[in-house]
């Protein structure tokens, strides 16, 4: 039995932050993983009746992005990684999916609002207001060696705050 | 979520290379040896995952984009928001300026629907748990010619009878076929694509590089060297392609045309009547059609090319900007909700990906699409209006300069009626106003998914103006028509769920909330809008329709009771 397009519009919606993190991941550039994820979302639609079911959905549509971006990759060659990693990092990346994107959504919100003023407004100059870190340096007035040790640091401690407060949910359940 | 990670210097080192690159602010070097140490590490694999997961989703949380910054971006092409770099707050695309013309809407189609082929994607058959949807027709393949590579809602119909083919179809010599209903790519052996629009009845030859159009449209692109030299057959003429990009229609009544858009075809007298003309090559932006009672080639403007429109149908909002691609607005609830406060803006992206708003708010596209008074354009939206109100702006572009009076055009609805207006009017003296207002005679249904499009031709007057309703035009009413040389072009911004009635001046860049806190709601929409595309001529009926139908058939038509 094939899938629906709605279905695969709401995969395509629940996924996107994953699904754009791994064309990321393989094209680097941002505004290619958006081309690319659009260009395979719709392509999906018009396959519907040849996917059964949302797994296969979402083992279709990484593939299709990895096709796609073999494509694009010459023309944007700084930081791409070569073929026998994005090999091994496809093959990982379904051992993160496990908890849904909507739970790990919220942990990371709830998570968020612990964090120090000061690590907050790190975050908020980096994905909100799209700092990179040497701008946030100059910003602050330190070196970009603390910088990075500082976003490593929250990234770390909400790591480890979305882990907590997901399996607590799982034990609440 | 993968296991805790070890918080031992190792572990922080990696950590923190992770995070450099995710910042785009690796050397050559230092990446290498990531991509080394990815590959022989599988815990940095894992930390590797985990961290750029990690990085998304705190952009898709925090990321709050300033609209007035993307203004800015628009006008200025300011550095942090435009970076190649991974950049995680990619707002919006930059670059509108709605000036998409038919070639490039072609071109934009072809990119569109050609690219995801065979070249770009698998074939799902290559995936596991595949179960092949069976054909309904039966073809002889002993001799392949050509393969349907791609369909979208594509039905068929054969001597053998009517339905789906398989995403991928073998086709051999002499095989004719009617496509019903949607699109469809075929590759010849030599690897020629057309691209296929409904009602068309096609048929392969004894050539593995040529196809007879007997009636319909296609697209042929021929950019691999084994496609040169590629034929498309349409009564009364040849279209040998010389690599290139090229329309054609067969039209019994009318005749058959050939346009190019890119490189050049050449144009021969078909092999029924050798004599008919001289064999002509046409180049980019050049047409050529048949008569149909002489058989005589004559030169037609780009103008009166009937244009194939294929659109590829998505949940999301956008705008074609001069490049042929779109503007997509983000659909993610979070985006939208985050950044501009509980009251201010709407829910975006619930549902099946279309705007509901809910008389609070409204997105902001942005300061673009400033059209003038002289200037043609046309804008397609579908909506699903709550008539809990009676005047509510489904989208536009209003700015109220307070001294001078409101400059701008809109599309709303006022006490169910679709109204389009077009004004420039003066606040201390209402009779000097100038402006051009439309209502469609009937009423738009409430909670019902519509269609909606409006032309203007660019003339001034209000017969410019046409109104089509789920595909077809609708009776209007002419309330106002009296736009004169005065502008409507106006300092502010596109706006979707809103009337734009506040001078951006005055409030400086505060953020929308304020204008809207200011303005008192401005007929804020209440219901569903989606799919909105703008461009900036005057589309023809047959395309409104070809839009519609695709559209409504793919997307909306499943979501009628959303």
């Amino acid at each position: 039995m094939s899938i629906s397009h709605g279905q695969i519009v709401r995969v395509l919606m629940r996924e996107r932050v994953r699904l754009l993190a791994f064309i990321q991941v393989l094209v680097f550039d941002s505004h290619t993983a958006e081309d690319v994820l659009q260009d395979i979302s719709a392509l999906a639609i018009t396959k519907s009746h040849e996917i059964n079911s949302e797994q296969h959905l979402l083992l279709w549509l990484r593939q299709s992005a990895r096709y796609k971006a073999m494509n694009l990759r010459s023309k944007h060659q700084p930081h791409l990684f070569d073929s026998r990693v994005l090999d091994l990092i496809e093959s990982d990346w379904s051992m993160h999916e496990n908890a849904g994107s909507s739970e790990i959504m919220q942990a990371l919100e709830k998570c968020l609002g612990g964090l120090s003023p000061y690590a907050r407004s790190v975050i908020d100059s980096r994905y909100r207001d799209g700092q990179t870190g040497e701008n946030l340096a100059q910003a602050v007035g330190r070196k970009i060696g603390s910088v990075y040790v500082q976003l490593s640091r929250i990234h770390r401690n909400l790591a480890d705050c979305v882990r907590t407060r997901l399996a607590e949910d799982q034990a609440d359940a | 979520m993968p296991e805790s990670r070890p918080n031992n210097p190792q572990a922080q080192a990696d950590d923190q290379l992770i995070v450099r690159y995710l910042d785009g602010q690796l050397d050559e070097q230092a990446f290498a040896a990531l991509n080394d140490r990815l590959k022989a590490d599988p815990a940095l694999r894992h930390r590797f995952i985990d961290l750029t997961l990690q990085a998304h989703y705190l952009n898709a949380l925090v990321s709050e984009p300033d609209l007035t910054l993307v203004q800015d971006e628009l006008l200025s092409h300011g550095p942090a928001r435009t970076s190649s770099k991974f950049s995680l707050p990619t707002a919006y695309r930059v670059g509108l300026a709605a000036a998409v013309a038919a070639a490039l809407l072609l071109v934009a189609t072809l990119a569109i629907v050609f690219l995801p082929g065979d070249d770009t994607a698998p074939d799902v058959a290559e995936v596991p748990d595949f179960t092949p949807t069976m054909p309904d027709i039966t073809l002889d393949t002993s001799r392949v010619v050509a393969t349907i590579t791609d369909q979208a809602q594509a039905e068929w119909v054969s001597v053998n009878g009517r339905g789906a083919l398989p995403g991928r179809t073998l086709l051999g010599p002499n095989q004719r076929l009617t496509l019903a209903r949607g699109f469809a790519e075929i590759t010849t052996a030599r690897g020629a694509k057309v691209l296929v629009q409904s009602p068309a009845t096609i048929e392969t030859t004894g050539s593995d590089n040529a196809i007879r159009l007997h009636s319909g449209k296609l697209v042929g692109r021929c950019d691999t060297p084994g496609s040169k030299g590629f034929v498309v057959h349409v009564p009364g003429m040849d279209v040998v392609d010389l690599g290139t990009v090229f329309g054609v229609e067969a039209d019994a009544e009318h005749g058959s045309t050939v346009t190019v858009m890119e490189g050049s075809v050449r144009a021969e007298p078909a092999e029924a009547s050798p004599l008919a003309f001289e064999p002509v090559v046409l180049k980019e932006d050049q047409a050529r059609r048949v008569k149909p009672e002489n058989g005589a080639l004559e030169t037609i403007a780009m103008s009166d090319v009937p244009v194939l429109y294929a659109q590829v149908p998505h949940p999301y909002v956008k705008i074609v900007n001069d490049a042929g691609s779109t503007l997509w607005l983000r659909q993610n609830q979070k985006d939208v909700g985050d950044r501009l406060g509980k009251t201010a803006y709407g829910k975006v992206g619930q549902g099946f990906g279309v705007l509901e708003l809910n008389g609070q708010g409204c997105v902001d596209i942005g300061n673009t699409l400033n059209f003038a008074s002289d200037q043609a354009f046309s804008i397609a939206v579908w909506i699903k209006p709550d008539m809990r109100s009676d005047d509510m702006c489904v989208l536009g572009r209003m700015a109220d300069h307070l001294e001078r009076g409101l400059h701008g055009y809109d599309l709303y609805i006022k006490e169910q009626h679709l109204r389009f207006q077009m004004k420039h009017a003066f606040l201390h003296d209402a009779k000097k106003d100038s402006l051009i207002r439309v209502e469609s005679s009937e009423k738009l249904k409430d909670q019902t998914w519509q269609h909606v499009f409006i032309t203007y031709d660019g003339s001034s007057r209000a017969a410019g103006l046409r109104m089509y309703l789920n595909g077809s035009e609708v009776e209007s009413n002419v309330i106002d028509d009296s736009l004169s040389g005065n502008t409507i072009h106006a300092n502010t911004t596109f706006r979707v769920g809103i009337r734009g009635f506040v001078d951006a001046e005055r409030f400086g860049k505060p953020g929308l909330t304020n204008k809207l806190d200011a303005v008192g709601g401005g007929s804020p929409m209440f219901g569903g809008i989606g799919d909105l595309v703008v461009f900036d001529r005057v589309i023809g009926p047959e395309h409104i329709q070809s839009m519609h139908r695709l559209s409504r058939d793919a997307y909306f038509a499943p979501h009628e009771g959303s």
